[in-house]
């Protein structure tokens, strides 16, 4: 049996480990060091040193070590550039960062003499973790699972694939961080019931809500936010440090990188303190004769950062309502990720769910443990545990309109697919676009378009005759793939859905704030387009009664019709659905006694031919 | 597979098994209906424990995590299937879209919104408290109190149809044998069921509607 190893790469630190004959175990160092800080640091002469070692150097060579690189995964420059100043090391412009053509939109860290893509720095820390592994084992091991924040989308679970490869791993499996934890705390309980995974990390939140039945963890929602963490945390810290140290001394610093990392770490320090004790001292060298120093207590800390945790229960209410729970209740709370430690954190999450958190298992490991029981399933080690994860947002296509059609919805269970046929709209068609879009909003507008590709060589037929089938197929990974066929002659295509930098971590945020903001004038706009759909039906229908039929009619019915059809094509124009609505049922009205000739002349005719194939538009 | 070859034959079209136990001619289980995938009749009243037992049972078949040192065609294989086991649960288990599958699956087309003949007068209503509520009707009060009775008759229009569904699933259930032909019946138990959908979808449209007005006028 292989040797799959489990790998929790998170944004402050990570962890690797491996299932003993019952029960996972992180693997330590020589020295029983059981985290491997996320730092990376890379000197001008290209020397490198990760974990521990680089983490010292934040302080003396800031510009050269690079930290929280998870929040670069599967982005681009344009997604990051107003996050960049906010780090001491380089990202590299675009003008800096034309390496080849396909790769200019990928963000790149300026060290060593060369520009580093986030794949690439990950790939340091994972070449660290498999050093640990193969040290412990007396093997080289090439096999592993990683997790990954539930709410990371293609592209990002992508890079973290390329990081494993690019560490000489093969990564069997992608897991999401909260289902991970669920694994490691189920297996140490064997618990049935609903479950809720808190997950406060240093960069992302995520929130899920799994069922706990005969070893099935069936994952019953997720939501999340990928910006929210103790990083955020520490700089409301920062922040008011250096605001103190303007006001006591009159300059302002945060410009220099040594002082920016030192005011940045007494602050997470002193955010850690405040966890175990009520009060934390901070104390930041400025330059050789400044000293700023500072208490704080617990309470002005909550203060600071109580507005950053109360948004993370937003995203719990929505996965509560999504699991369909009666009462929104969950049976226990699991709270991984280091900041989960912080008292207001735990205070403020017992409050929303009426229940304790569950405080037994490490939050800092839990997800590891994870990974490794993961890994063990697919080895072929444990065969009563399984775990059914669902995709986090909604996935679809464009329609006519601008109106996206949700062929996934969010929160459905993985692996999944889904078909639906499409037609031509113009006479001889030979090629079909289909647009693939991720989000949660009505309109094409404003979700996220994912691909877009064309079904070529449609044999040329009557508008409406082809019949184009669209399938959507979601791997375990949470990874998408899309085919088209042309039923009619047979003709297919398939894609891989890589797009060069998938959603932006605020692009997500953004479409899932819009989503509530907007979920009225968005079912607006969408009324008003099936309305004007309806209407252009009932149009096509009259022109063509008015055909067969002008002779039943007495001239002033045929005026009536008339002018009802110039009315409804006028509200058409406009935007006020009701209007449309109004003048669809003046028109319908006003051609009620042209329907019911044609209907009295059409069976006339078929019992004169006996002939009862003929019929007509129903509106 | 156990659930879709039984002693070395399909159960859906008697084909000889292939090695992988995945037959190989209908390909039964990727291509066959969510009845047949969960192994049920095409009942309406389900049992929703036994759904969810079936449901972990065939998942600790088909999970592609369980198949992970195969070939790759044969992983390819197991992900479809398991695919279609997901579908085939999150359909099932929740009673419209169980019904609306199964008009569909007989032949009855798909379900769109239709208003029900008896409740023109409230479309009619609705419209015009929609309309007086954009214009900022000035007698805000008696406005709030029309929504309110209009909303009750809405809800308790959709609570007769909940039951008529309830009623005529029942119907279906009772004349279901083991014969593939659909009798006259059977047929117009269908229909009923489509339009009774078909209603439901568009009272819930309009209840939304309803709902949708400015919450400082109702």
């Amino acid at each position: 049996m292989a040797r799959i190893v489990g790998i929790d790469l998170g944004t402050t630190n990570s962890l690797i480990a491996y299932m003993d004959s019952t029960e996972p175990r992180v693997i330590a160092d020589p020295a029983g060091g059981r985290l491997v800080p996320s730092v990376v640091s890379i000197s001008n002469d290209g020397r490198i040193e990760v974990g521990e070692a680089a983490k010292r150097k934040l302080v003396t060579d800031p510009e050269h070590t690079i930290y929280s690189i998870k929040r670069f995964m599967g982005k681009g420059w344009d997604d990051v550039r107003h996050e960049a100043a906010l780090f001491p090391y380089r990202i590299a412009s675009p003008p800096e960062n034309r390496v080849s053509s396909e790769h200019t939109d990928v963000v790149r860290v300026l060290a060593g003499g060369k520009g580093w893509t986030p794949p690439e720095i990950s790939a340091l820390i994972l070449q660290e973790l498999k050093r640990r592994a193969d040290a412990f084992f007396g093997e080289p091991i090439t096999q592993a699972v990683i997790t990954v924040p539930a709410y990371f989308n293609d592209t990002q679970r992508q890079a973290t694939k390329d990081a494993g490869r690019l560490a000489g791993l093969d990564v069997l499996r992608i897991v999401n961080e909260p289902t991970a934890a669920s694994l490691a705390y189920g297996l140490q309980k064997s618990k049935q019931g609903v479950i809720a995974v808190y997950d406060l990390g240093g960069g992302t939140f995520d929130i899920s809500i799994l069922k706990l039945k005969d070893g099935i963890f069936e994952v019953l929602a997720t939501n999340g936010n990928t910006h929210l963490g103790g990083d955020d945390f520490d700089r409301r810290l920062v922040a008011l440090i250096f605001e103190e140290i303007k006001q006591q001394f009159g300059v302002d610093l945060h410009d220099v990188p040594e002082v920016m990392q030192r005011v940045r770490i007494a602050a997470e320090a002193a955010k850690c303190h405040l966890s175990a004790v009520e009060l934390a001292g901070i104390e930041v060298r400025l330059d050789a004769d400044r000293c700023y120093t500072r208490t704080i207590t617990r309470m002005e800390f909550e203060d600071l950062i109580r507005d950053l945790v109360e948004t993370s229960l937003g995203p719990c209410r929505q996965a509560q309502a999504d699991a369909g729970l009666q009462g929104g209740q969950v049976d226990e709370i699991v709270l991984v990720g280091g900041s989960t430690r912080i008292p207001l954190v735990r205070r403020m999450v017992e409050r929303h769910f009426g229940r304790t958190p569950h405080g037994e298992v490490n939050p800092e490991e839990v997800v590891a443990l994870g990974a490794a029981i993961q890994a063990d399933i697919l080895a072929g080690g444990i065969r009563d545990m399984l775990l059914l994860d669902v995709n986090p947002l909604s996935l679809g296509i464009e329609t006519v309109g601008g109106i996206m059609s949700v062929l996934i919805p969010r929160n459905t269970t993985i692996p999944t697919s889904a078909k639906e046929t499409f037609t031509t709209s113009v006479d001889g068609q030979s090629a079909v676009v289909i647009h693939v879009l991720q989000g949660e909003r009505e309109l094409v507008k404003d979700n996220r378009s994912l691909a877009r590709f064309e079904l070529r060589g449609v044999d040329p037929m009557p508008a409406g005759l082809p019949r184009v089938e669209v399938t959507f197929l979601i791997d375990a990974n949470g990874i998408l793939k899309v085919s088209a066929s042309e039923l009619r002659s047979g003709k297919s295509q398939s894609i891989e859905v890589k797009p060069s930098y998938g959603l932006t971590e605020s692009q997500i945020e953004q479409m899932l704030a819009d989503s509530f903001k907007h979920a009225k004038s968005d079912l607006e706009q969408r009324a008003l387009i099936e309305a004007k759909n309806e209407a252009a039906e009932i149009l096509h229908a009259t022109d063509k009664a008015l055909q067969r039929g002008r002779q039943l009619l007495e001239p002033h019915e045929i005026e009536r019709i008339e002018a009802a059809v110039g009315e409804l094509r006028a509200a058409m124009e406009g935007t006020d659905r009701q209007a449309v609505r109004r003048k669809k049922a003046q028109l319908d009205e006003a051609t009620r006694h042209l329907a019911e000739a044609l209907m009295d002349a059409s069976l006339h005719e078929a019992m004169q031919d006996k002939h009862v194939s003929k019929f007509l538009p129903q509106d | 597979m156990s659930d879709s070859t039984h002693r070395g034959v399909c159960r859906y079209c008697g084909a000889p098994a292939e090695s992988n136990g995945l037959c190989g001619r209908c390909r039964a289980g990727e291509r066959s209906d969510f009845f047949s995938v969960m192994g049920l009749p095409r009942r309406l009243d389900i049992d929703l424990q036994a759904l969810e037992s079936i449901y972990h049972r065939l998942s600790r078949d088909v999970h592609p995590d369980f198949h992970y040192h195969k070939p790759a065609d044969e992983r390819e294989e197991w992900l479809k299937r398991s695919a279609s086991v997901n579908q085939a649960y999150r359909t099932l288990r929740d009673f419209h879209a169980r019904v609306a599958y199964l008009v569909e699956l007989e032949g009855g087309g798909a379900v769109k919104p239709q208003a029900p003949p008896e409740l023109l007068e409230d479309v009619i209503e609705v419209q015009d408290l929609l309309e007086e509520s954009r214009r900022g009707g000035a007698e805000g009060r008696a406005l709030a109190d029309r929504l309110q009775a209009e909303r009750e008759r809405l809800l308790d229009q959709l609570a007769r149809l909940e039951s008529d569904l309830k009623r005529r699933a029942q119907e279906w259930d009772g004349l279901l044998g083991a014969e593939t032909e659909r009798s006259p019946s059977q047929r117009q138990i269908l229909r009923a069921l489509q339009d009774l959908l078909s209603q439901r979808v568009y009272l819930l449209n309009l209840i939304r509607d309803l709902e949708a007005v400015p919450s400082s006028v109702a």
